[in-house]
């Protein structure tokens, strides 16, 4: 990730005024953005997916040949707690750290808090991405199909954290 | 085994893949299935009566009897495919075209012509042709030679190897490029450059190598021939290096036709000034305006010579910086932006029309620094504003920008602040 210019990489002036006034620009900026297009969303959610899957596959493997950790090379409970986790860190961190997961990066959205245009904060990313998209996901994503008919476009996990997802640029 | 097929490597539509070579290959594949589709027949009944030869022991391990391994070294696929047990060099460099079934011949003619296709744009047919059979050869030999398989007459067969080979090459040759990958409809949504260093490694190698080392534990393995494609793309990595080195083809070439340009002013003395080199950079980027290196190189010679270069190559140069490389490359940008922009240079109209705004909010943490403070930022707005009177809602996001960098005490915009208090070197923090 590191290369393509997101904002976790990039220096703060050390003048508090010259960092306030890029930080509150670069709010406004994502405020006044367009919320994004369902349908880019949806392409996000599944090529973040695919991603993830690589993952969550490749580890499970490399787990299950070398004989490092018995739960992983089962399909029990500790499968299931292990991709649980590794879904929670695929997409929170990213969230936290670059304002937006790895596909919704590529593709100019971010995600930011509804009220000020801020970045999202741990709880924020862990109420949105755990109790928000979970529950959306066990019910085969019905509750996230709200966004289509809310002028933000918000959906259900959107709503439960405070979150916008807004249109920053076009896509990489 | 690929997740996301690439469409294309980013060139301009003048310089896109060709249609052609892929359609070719992916025919011939075809073609060659129809001809040796009654030795498929006849080997398929001649295997009917085999699963009456298999031994399932009591912890589930699967054992083929004497009998078995008799009956399968006469079957008739083998006459024309290499297995472990029994195999030749005419027949590893038939199997390239060979496959067992119709799944297995669609899925390699949508890989060949994939791989075909994006191997276009830098390679002529011959030698994509070429590269698919040493590569594809290679990969089934040693696949043939090392896999663990329940005996040592099963057929290693299919184009996938070769696809492998073609895409090593393609890895090799776009390392510093983006691919286009199409994930989703509609296209206008689903289609992502992706970096190919990173994308296109987790993409085809990394699964297969992981996949491939399963298949040297017994029981761990699939049917697919993993170990064939990772040598195929092995190969394919090695032969374009190779070509690479014969050709001096430099790394910041991406496509055929730079590369005919950049043969063509080898044979001539090299530029000799700083005007000379921004305009050869100039035309390379006339033929692929997306070559980011060659971008890199330009930005450079702008940044070291940002006081006495002439104003039309400037404005000319300025104008490749786009948006996208922008967002991809903010530091570059800032900091060849801050050269010019202090040797009180202007940047064409044009460029700054066209910039969004979201580039400028990018850039606006490199371009203050230290010692210089927000002047060089100051500098980018005043002009950009102007650039921009028609849209209101932005002339008054800059114009409120412009208010808050603004030094309380100061009497302009990032004004250099000579107090002792300001000598004292501080650490740049991050968010």
């Amino acid at each position: 990730m590191i290369g393509l210019g997101f904002p976790a990489f990039t220096p703060i002036h050390p003048d508090p005024q010259i960092a306030a006034a890029i930080e509150a620009a670069e709010q406004e900026h994502y405020l006044a953005s367009p919320p994004a297009d369902m349908f880019m969303r949806a392409g996000a959610f599944f090529l973040d997916g695919l991603f993830y899957w690589i993952l969550s596959s490749a580890i499970l493997k490399v787990a299950g040949i070398l004989s490092l950790w018995l739960p992983l090379q089962s399909n029990d409970s500790g499968v299931w707690l292990f991709r649980i986790t590794l879904y929670l860190a695929y997409t929170s961190a990213p969230l936290v750290y670059f304002g937006a997961t790895p596909a919704k990066l590529l593709m100019g959205l971010r995600v930011i808090r509804k009220d000020s245009g801020k970045g999202l904060t741990w709880k924020d990313a862990l109420i949105r991405e755990g109790l928000g998209k979970i529950p959306s996901l066990i019910l085969l994503g019905i509750p996230a199909v709200l966004g289509f008919f809310d002028p933000q476009r918000s959906c259900f996990h959107d709503r439960i954290a405070g979150t916008v997802v807004r249109q920053i640029h076009d896509p990489l | 085994m690929i997740l996301l097929i690439p469409i294309s490597p980013e060139v301009p539509k003048s310089r896109r893949p060709r249609f052609w070579p892929g359609l070719l290959l992916s025919l011939i594949l075809a073609i060659v299935y129809m001809e040796i589709s009654p030795v498929l027949q006849a080997d398929k009944k001649y295997l009917e009566g085999l699963s009456s030869l298999i031994q399932t022991h009591e912890d589930g391990r699967v054992e083929l009897m004497p009998e078995a391994h008799l009956k399968l070294k006469q079957r008739p696929l083998l006459k024309i495919v290499p297995s472990r047990g029994d195999w030749s060099f005419r027949r590893l460099l038939a199997a390239n075209f060979i496959h067992g079934s119709f799944p297995h011949l669609l899925l390699n003619m949508v890989g060949v012509f994939a791989g075909a296709r994006i191997c276009s744009t830098f390679m002529p047919f011959s030698l994509i042709l070429a590269v698919f059979m040493i590569g594809g050869t290679l990969g089934l030999f040693v696949s043939t030679v090392f896999t663990q398989q329940i005996s040592i007459y099963i057929p290693h067969l299919g184009a996938s190897a070769g696809i492998f080979t073609l895409m090593g090459m393609y890895y090799v040759f776009n390392f510093h490029y983006r691919t286009k990958y199409f994930f989703w409809f509609p296209s206008k949504y689903g289609l992502a450059g992706l970096r190919t260093h990173w994308f296109f490694f987790v993409d085809v190698v990394l699964l297969e190598i992981i996949l491939s080392a399963a298949q040297l534990f017994p029981g761990q393995a699939d049917v697919v021939d993993h170990f064939a494609h990772v040598m195929g793309f092995a190969v394919g990595a090695t032969l374009a290096l190779a070509l690479r080195t014969v050709l001096r083809w430099p790394a910041f070439i991406q496509t055929k036709s730079e590369y005919l340009f950049w043969r063509e002013l080898r044979k001539s003395p090299m530029p000799q000034d700083a005007v000379e080199w921004a305009k050869t950079w100039m035309e390379l980027l006339r033929i692929n305006k997306f070559n980011d290196l060659v971008k890199e190189n330009l930005l450079e010679i702008l940044r070291a010579n940002a006081a006495t270069l002439p104003q039309p190559i400037l404005d000319k140069a300025v104008s490749y910086i786009h948006p996208t490389f922008i967002r991809l490359n903010p530091e570059l940008t800032a900091n060849t932006l801050t050269s010019l922009l202090m040797q009180d240079r202007s940047l064409s109209k044009e460029w700054l029309e066209r910039t969004p705004y979201d580039c400028v909010i990018r850039i606006a943490r490199f371009l203050v620094s230290d010692t210089l403070g927000s002047e060089p930022l100051a500098r980018l707005l005043r002009p950009y504003q102007e650039a921009h009177q028609k849209d209101i809602g932005l002339q008054s996001k800059l114009g409120v920008l412009l208010e808050r960098l603004k030094p309380e005490s100061g009497d302009q915009a990032g004004i250099r602040d000579n107090s002792p208090a300001a000598s004292i070197p501080r650490q740049s923090t991050r968010r």
